[in-house]
């Protein structure tokens, strides 16, 4: 009685990038709210970085499967109610720009500014995946910073200190965090429990995020 | 807005060889007997043909995702309350000795004994997925078929007939078959929907199969099928 129940911390890293991790983002915050015993810790990694680490391949270079997911995706988004359009610019950001710049900027806004993480976080996901924006051209950090809340000076520090050694070591450290947990792509979550760290991927496996936490999962559209 | 009546037909192509779809099986047997509007039909295909159809590679190929699904089969596996056990030696059951013999028998269960095909396919999954068992030589095929109430003369017409190039090529046609409805791995399912087919991958797709056919997502309510052994 009157005791503050023990939070369970869950780690979830994540790439702009995988629209799968966006699909699980969107949920994990939906159940961020009504999960009190809840402590999300979000990460940004860089998915190329896992990808080439652990010689997995994205599911996207098989023709076939890359088919389906373009089923796939939009029948999930429609049943979970969340806005969703492929982007158009996509094979730019997987194979040529990347989402480097943006993950830099991710992981140096989770060390300098932690209140703003997640709404830049989710702002980038939704002009990916929601706006069909083109990230990787110039500006867009920088006005998604600005609209996330950093002032033009804060905003200013965190650009130059992406493309700084220590914003670039930032975010190794922070991939290296989910490889060290045994993260073979994107979304992973690892729920800290007393018997110790669950590591859980896709976001398919919220039911799973949710029985270790105590909670009901019944899967409808608001969930 | 209930369809009473109405029956969805739900095509599950299947091979025993597959962990995911052991799981996925379970599942969509226990759901046909409860839900009055699926009407599930069991599609024996060769997993290893599909792989090689569509150049998918296995999962457990990428090492830290192999130790991944050791953990994760488990958990779902429990979460559904299915019993579960991980044959000692992996990659010899998955990859040397295969299902081959085991989906000829199915596809020749499916045309002669149908009535039979589920608790066959459900005896095949446990002698791997539960029991360590082997499903490759004609002793444990037999001792497979006996379980299941098959006469030994029937058993014994059926493995000169898995044998034959007719059944060889029509496990081949079925796996085809799966291919062009879009699978590119196991388990793979297939709703006959008014408005056209949706095929759905993974036993993780199984909420949306719900939602499809108008029935609530169960959760994590135990899958029992064992009455039918």
């Amino acid at each position: 009685m009157g005791r503050v129940p023990k939070k369970v911390v869950v780690d979830f890293f994540f790439d702009v990038v995988s629209p799968y991790s966006y699909i699980a983002f969107e949920l994990l915050q939906r159940c961020n709210v009504k999960w009190e015993n809840m402590d999300l810790k979000l990460k940004p990694v860089f998915l190329g970085g896992i990808m080439a680490a652990t010689g997995n391949q994205g599911p996207a270079m098989l023709p076939i499967r890359a088919q389906y997911m373009n089923k796939d995706l939009p029948r999930l988004a429609e049943y979970y109610n969340m806005p969703f359009q492929f982007n158009a610019h996509i094979q730019k950001l997987f194979f040529q720009k990347g989402t480097l710049p943006t993950q830099r900027v991710l992981g140096v806004v989770k060390k300098d500014y932690p209140d703003i993480l997640e709404s830049l976080s989710s702002d980038m996901f939704r002009r990916v995946w929601a706006d069909n924006e083109d990230i990787t051209c110039d500006g867009i950090l920088k006005t998604a910073c600005q609209k996330a809340g950093l002032t033009d000076t804060a905003r200013d520090e965190v650009l130059s200190a992406s493309i700084s050694d220590t914003g670039k070591q930032e975010l190794k450290n922070l991939t290296q965090q989910a490889l060290d947990f045994g993260a073979f792509g994107v979304p992973t979550y690892v729920a800290h429990l007393d018997d110790g760290p669950k590591m859980i991927f896709g976001s398919d496996r919220l039911f799973l995020l949710a029985s270790y936490l105590g909670h009901e999962w019944t899967a409808t559209r608001n969930d | 807005m209930s369809q009473v009546g109405k029956k969805v037909a739900v095509e599950l192509f299947y091979d025993v060889l597959s962990p995911y779809t052991y799981i996925c099986f379970e599942i969509l047997t226990h759901y046909n007997t409860k839900w009055d509007n699926m009407d599930l039909k069991l599609k024996p295909v060769s997993l290893r043909g599909i792989m090689g159809l569509t150049g998918n590679r296995p999962p457990g190929l990428v090492e830290a995702k192999s130790k991944y699904m050791t953990k994760d089969l488990i958990h779902v596996a429990k979460y559904y309350g299915i019993p579960f056990r991980f044959p000692m030696d992996v990659p010899n059951v998955m990859f040397t000795k295969g299902s081959l013999e085991a989906q000829r028998l199915l596809t020749v269960v499916q045309n002669k004994h149908p009535g039979h095909l589920e608790s066959l396919s459900r005896a095949l999954f446990h002698r791997i997925w539960v029991r360590d068992e082997d499903i490759t030589t004609d002793d444990s095929l037999t001792a497979a078929c006996q379980a299941v109430g098959l006469q030994d003369l029937e058993t014994k017409e059926m493995l000169k007939l898995i044998k034959t190039n007719e059944v060889k090529d029509e496990l081949k046609a079925h796996t085809q078959a799966a291919c062009n409805a879009g699978a590119f791995g196991a388990p793979t399912y297939v709703v006959h929907l008014k408005d056209g087919p949706i095929t759905l991958f993974g036993v993780d797709r199984f909420f949306l199969l719900c939602h499809y056919l108008n029935q609530e997502w169960p959760g994590n309510e135990t899958v029992t099928n064992n009455s039918k052994m």
